[in-house]
């Protein structure tokens, strides 16, 4: 069975779990994603994201767009299309990419699954298939597109492995995080893999859509023992923020998109720059990331932490308060579980240096009238939250 | 310098370039598929003692010292007298459009070399603007404004997009005048008169002129291999490259059919651009985009080549036996070549071809000893022919060439007809200028942006071919330019 396809009818496409996350809402709380309807919220913001902090929540990851690659050229065609050593890779493992155009700027970011000797597995949040069809050129290689023919969620939470060996997911004690193994679940094949969005202890499950609903309603059949929600997109941008992800095409442009001269971002600006191998062999943008690292760096996308609570949605950076400008808020949250103000902003740097000292100047309303601001930020070179049994194996049962 | 230079294929452009890297010190070995030299200028047999010197029918002089024997261009009809265009004039045309001919033949002229330092030199580049791109520019504008004055300036500028068709119509009433000059616009392109950007394809053509009148293309490739032999050129025949070789983005050499290596800091393409990183050097160590632009390349050879084996020189109506060694046009009129046109869009030759033909022989006796040759290029063909619409083209051909020579069919000895396709297979690619000549593959987009300068993103490894700025015809413009690029430093 595949989804069926009948947005020309309804305008939006469902997942095949769509029926239950319907039942489940309180909210009506509705956006697209790939064409797909996708909650907001579900339930509550705040529960659906303290479940993911402190128990398990479940996310639908269906519209998640989803490629395989397969063929006899189908490692080298990786090896050219993203900038990370693809040749490291091997069956049952998975790995964070990014890939760019001719003029190094990011095109999207995914993940890459390697089923078996060429035949991988590319999740991108965007859809990817003309560059990678235009990549192929050379190549022997088959892209197809799995979107519509993988169900797929997000099984998130410090709780997350004694949820799914509760629900009968057994023998993913072992698996270590980036890998993946096939789990057989009422007689068919759950394909999963220790990954996630979220920066703590998770599972993604990739499986048919006919075994869809089996493997929802066992994963909250446990609800009773552990507090399992159901995720919608606004937690999910928090936990992403306090992981320090980012997101391609939010938190800058991509390439693809971008028409404004200056505007698209590398993945060193987008401070993601220990992806890039540039000793591995050719990939698209290599020479011009190669001469953007022999330059002083102009910009980045850093995290910085905001003093005070008031949300800074919308905020330019100084260097100094009342300094010169030097940035901008590109995305923001109130992290319950930091109890702070985080912030990823993007920074032009002075003399190739991050300027120190930086403020933010926000406008924030209080009973409708508008009033300005300044905070400090703090700038952090690692991961806001980033718990150690996020990569504990064997997890931690509960 | 001694690392060893090596040049893929001696055409025009491949020996031009050659020759020019050698007369300063590189020790250049230049490696042609076929048996012998020249790529689309290199002569073959038609028939057992019938040679044809290539597939071009005349060239314009490559400077303009050149001495040799000026021909005329003469537009033939079955029903109609004839109209001959000689390096000043026209003549059987009314009064009114031989005035009208002189006039727009000087601002046209004026034009192009308006145009010159455009073609002398690497296209500008618009990103970064180094000095010498911002001279070259300078350099254009000098000569639009100045050169030309304001009014001619605002003319070029109104005209340069346009296309033929609507511009002849603007001057001259004559249908074989017009259909001679959208002939020049249009050959080797797969454009008709109404193409957009004709009125460029026919300046570039006029380039040329600019050093000379139309000559006989019998003794360019001969002069051309002497220049390459003198600069101390080793050109080495049915050396096919079957892959230029890289190591991380520098090429190190190129490996040959039969599987030789041969080591080469410096590699230089005179073979299209599709083929040189497409299939020559691969596009696992080309960024992805690059490598789209190249295959977006449009560059359909339309043009075949008929030639027939002649007993004795045939007669033509209404043109002096003794006058066989000109240029002679046998095409409808600029509606016709248009609907000649609309055939090859669906892969089908013209029903009523445009051909254009010489009789070699007459200048170089020795192509035909015991008689003469006719050399006919033929406007509209597609890539490939079937053996039965080849035999009904070259049915329709040889009506055409009786309708104004009644004595042609007891002189034929033998024919001989090539597809695009067919000449693809002898010289490695159908189009004259390995590209078209539209505006969105001129200058800084030709062959394709990001290897416009001769340079490519290979380090070591460069282009001069047809497909480069400014494009084809005999004179080797590319290839020279290409030698002047790498000798002032230009890398990959």
């Amino acid at each position: 069975m595949t989804i069926e396809h009948t947005h020309f009818r309804t305008a939006l496409t469902r997942s095949p779990f769509i029926g239950r996350i319907e039942a489940m809402t309180r909210t009506e709380d509705w956006a697209t994603w790939n064409t797909y309807k996708t909650p907001r919220v579900v339930d509550k913001l705040s529960t659906e994201y303290f479940a993911a902090r402190s128990s398990c929540s479940i996310m639908d990851l269906t519209p998640m767009e989803k490629y395989r690659i397969r063929g006899a050229d189908a490692r080298t065609y990786l090896d050219r299309l993203v900038t990370r050593d693809i040749n490291k890779l091997a069956p049952g493992k998975v790995t964070y990419v990014v890939w760019c155009d001719d003029a190094g700027k990011v095109v999207d970011d995914g993940t890459v699954f390697q089923l078996a000797d060429n035949d991988y597995r590319l999740c991108a949040q965007q859809h990817q298939l003309d560059w990678l069809r235009l990549s192929a050129l050379g190549f022997d290689v088959d892209i197809d597109v799995e979107t519509h023919d993988v169900a797929a969620l997000a099984v998130q939470g410090p709780t997350s492995w004694s949820v799914l060996e509760t629900a009968g997911f057994k023998g993913l004690e072992t698996l270590p995080p980036f890998q993946m193994m096939t789990v057989e679940f009422a007689g068919t094949d759950i394909l999963v893999s220790r990954t996630g969005y979220t920066g703590d202890l998770g599972y993604e499950l990739w499986m048919s859509p006919d075994a869809a609903l089996h493997v929802w309603d066992a994963l909250f059949a446990v609800r009773d023992r552990y507090d399992v929600k159901c995720l919608g997109l606004d937690a999910l941008e928090m936990l992403r923020i306090e992981a320090g992800f980012i997101m391609p095409g939010f938190d800058f442009m991509i390439a693809e998109a971008a028409v404004r001269d200056g505007r698209a971002r590398s993945p060193f600006e987008a401070g993601i720059g220990w992806l890039v191998n540039l000793d591995k062999g050719p990939f698209t943008g290599r020479r011009a990331l190669r001469e953007e690292k022999a330059r002083p760096p102009e910009r980045r996308l850093v995290k910085l932490v905001v003093e005070g609570n008031k949300p800074v949605g919308e905020a330019y950076i100084f260097k100094g308060k009342h300094g010169e400008q030097v940035g901008e808020v590109r995305c923001t949250t109130w992290s319950p579980i930091l109890k702070a103000n985080l912030a990823l902003a993007d920074i032009r740097f002075i003399n190739g240096k991050r300027p120190d000292d930086l403020w933010a100047r926000f406008d924030y309303q209080k009973e409708i009238q508008w009033s300005s601001g300044w905070a400090r930020c703090e700038f952090r070179a690692k991961p806001f939250y980033n718990p150690e049994h996020r990569f504990a194996t064997p997890p931690q049962p509960f | 310098m001694t690392e060893r230079t090596v040049v893929i294929g001696a055409g025009p452009n491949g020996l031009s370039c050659a020759a020019g890297l050698a007369r300063h010190g590189h020790k250049v070995l230049c490696l042609e598929a076929a048996e012998a030299p020249g790529g689309m200028a290199a002569g073959f047999d038609v028939a057992e003692g019938y040679r044809v010197p290539g597939f071009a029918q005349w060239q314009y002089p490559s400077d303009a010292s050149s001495t040799g024997t000026s021909i005329d261009t003469i537009v033939l009809s079955p029903d109609a007298s004839t109209v001959r265009i000689d390096a000043e004039s026209v003549s059987g045309v009314s009064d009114r459009d031989q005035q009208a001919w002189a006039a727009f033949l000087e601002r046209y002229l004026a034009f192009a070399k308006a145009l010159q330092p455009l073609m002398d030199a690497p296209p500008p580049r618009l990103k970064h603007f180094p000095a010498a791109d911002r001279k070259t520019l300078l350099r254009l504008a000098w000569k639009l404004r100045v050169g030309l004055g304001r009014d001619e300036m605002y003319e070029f500028l109104r005209v340069v997009g346009m296309n033929i068709f609507d511009l002849l119509n603007e001057h001259f009433d004559d249908e074989r005048l017009k259909a001679a000059v959208a002939f020049d616009a249009v050959l080797g392109n797969a454009m008709g008169p109404r193409t957009p950007g004709t009125v460029l394809t026919w300046l570039h053509r006029l380039r040329g002129r600019l050093n000379g009148p139309m000559q006989s293309a019998a003794s360019y490739l001969p002069n051309l291999l002497s220049d390459v032999d003198s600069a101390g050129v080793d050109v080495r025949c049915g050396s096919a490259v079957q892959r230029i070789l890289i190591d991380d983005e520098t090429v190190t050499g190129v490996e040959l059919a039969n599987g030789e290596q041969i080591a080469a800091t410096t590699v230089i393409s005179g073979v299209d651009a599709k083929t040189t990183f497409l299939k020559l050097a691969g596009t696992r160590d080309l960024d992805a985009m690059f490598a789209t632009r190249v295959h977006q390349v449009r560059d359909a050879g339309v043009v075949g080549h008929f030639s027939l084996a002649l007993s004795e020189m045939p007669t033509i109506r209404d043109v002096d036996a003794r006058s066989m060694g000109h240029r002679y046009l046998l095409v409808p009129d600029m509606r016709g070549i248009e609907r000649a046109y609309n055939a090859v869009k669906y892969a089908e030759a013209s029903t009523s071809p445009l051909i254009e033909f010489t009789f070699p022989s007459v200048h170089d006796a020795s192509l035909a000893p015991k008689g003469h040759v006719l050399s006919a290029s033929v406007l509209y063909v597609p890539a490939k022919l079937s053996d039965a619409d080849k035999l009904a083209l070259e049915q329709r051909i040889r009506d055409a060439l009786r309708s104004i020579m009644p004595d042609l069919d007891d002189k034929v000895r033998a024919t001989h007809l090539l597809a695009p396709d067919d000449i693809a297979t002898r010289c490695g690619h159908a189009h004259w200028h390995h590209g078209e000549l539209s505006l969105h593959q001129s200058l800084m987009m030709r062959p394709v942006y990001g290897a416009a300068q001769y340079t490519t993103p290979i380090s070591g490894l460069f282009l001069c071919s047809a497909g480069c700025h400014p494009g084809g015809d005999l004179g080797g413009r590319a290839g020279r330019n290409a030698a002047a690029a790498i000798l002032a430093g230009g890398h990959g």
